[in-house]
């Protein structure tokens, strides 16, 4: 588990310029980029709340991922993963 | 001979700001409070004030990840966050160098950091309690990444930091104002729950300048009755060791079911 990945992966989306408009435009291309798992991908493909808290990535990150990528606070682990 | 001259706390969430008049008999409440606690501290004529806060994982990542970090830098900027306060505040970096060797003479190894952007933790107080015109001295704990520092270190730290400004040269007036709490929980299923019960219990110790009960709460305790977000009040427990452990002064207190926090403001010094 790369918990660090995903850590960093979150702070350039929040912070690096054009790094998020990029992922929108081609979410492979830019985790190409960051060390992650496949499991570790297939979670943010799918915005999964539930598997970044049980891998062991801090909730304040896992808030700051979905909510930069639209899902509310609130709705973070109830939102539709499909 | 200098002095901590007013000692505070508040909580931080962002919704003071951004959402300020929801449930507005409670918001009220809470908003007085915040404007007699200003007043306070304007008439305090402060020199500087110490911001004791944490960081929402802006600043500090899993690079490098202090326990505690002083700031000493000549100015400091604001990340504006999720529509957070923005902007740029004043640093007291004379004040910051004293403080920074006095801690480590009495040891602390803080880090220290000559550019330390903040986030909410620091700039909702500051707007909130009108800091902003007024040199900052940031420092932060470590509430949210374990393993955490111990309530006693902190309880420890906020004595050497009473005691450091009393040794910085000159006659000034510092003033702290710590930030967190109370009961809530961040990016966890139970994201909204308030436990005002365990607060108000919580709070009352501070009333009674009882720092060790306060201590003698573990992190699992809290972490289980109070939310993640609770771990914060480390930073209050610093306030109060500061401020000599008096009888504080529970300026309000109130459930915030939609800012998803129990919202604590207190005035760390006895009744006048």
């Amino acid at each position: 588990m790369s918990v660090i990945a995903v850590n960093k992966f979150t702070l350039d989306l929040e912070h690096k310029p054009g790094v998020l408009e990029a992922y929108r435009a081609d979410p492979a291309a830019v985790l190409d980029g960051y060390r992650l798992s496949d499991a570790e991908r297939d979670a943010i493909a799918r915005l999964d709340a539930d598997w970044f808290l049980t891998a062991g990535v801090n909730p304040i990150v896992i808030r700051n991922l979905l909510v930069i990528l639209g899902i509310p606070h609130n709705q973070m682990y109830t939102h539709d993963q499909s | 001979m200098s002095r901590m001259a007013l000692v505070a706390a508040t909580s931080h969430v962002g919704a003071i700001i951004k959402n300020p008049d929801a449930v507005p008999e409670r918001s009220s409440l809470l908003k007085s409070a915040w404007e007699r606690l200003t007043v306070e501290i304007a008439a305090a004529d402060l020199d500087a004030v110490i911001v004791v806060g944490t960081d929402h994982f802006e600043t500090f990542n899993l690079e490098n990840h202090p326990t505690f970090c002083l700031g000493v830098a000549d100015d400091y900027e604001a990340w504006g966050e999720f529509g957070n306060p923005s902007g740029s505040l004043k640093g007291a970096p004379e004040v910051s160098a004293h403080l920074l060797e006095g801690l480590i003479a009495r040891g602390f190894d803080v880090s220290r950091s000559h550019e330390m952007p903040l986030d909410h933790a620091y700039m909702v107080p500051i707007l909130r309690l009108e800091l902003a015109e007024l040199p900052i001295i940031p420092l932060y704990i470590n509430c949210n990444t374990p393993p955490l520092p111990t309530l006693q270190r902190c309880r420890d730290l906020g004595e050497a930091i009473r005691a450091t400004v009393e040794a910085l040269p000159g006659d000034l007036r510092i003033g702290l104002v710590a930030t967190g709490g109370v009961s809530h929980w961040v990016g966890l299923p139970q994201f909204g729950q308030i436990n005002p019960e365990w607060d108000r219990d919580f709070l009352e110790l501070f009333q009674a300048a009882d720092l060790d009960a306060l201590v003698g709460f573990s992190d699992e305790e809290i972490l289980a009755d109070a939310g993640n977000g609770a771990l914060e009040v480390r930073t209050w427990i610093l306030a109060q060791a500061a401020a000599g452990n008096p009888h504080s002064q529970l300026l309000e207190y109130q459930p915030m079911e939609p800012w998803g926090i129990g919202i604590g403001i207190m005035r760390m010094a006895d009744a006048t």
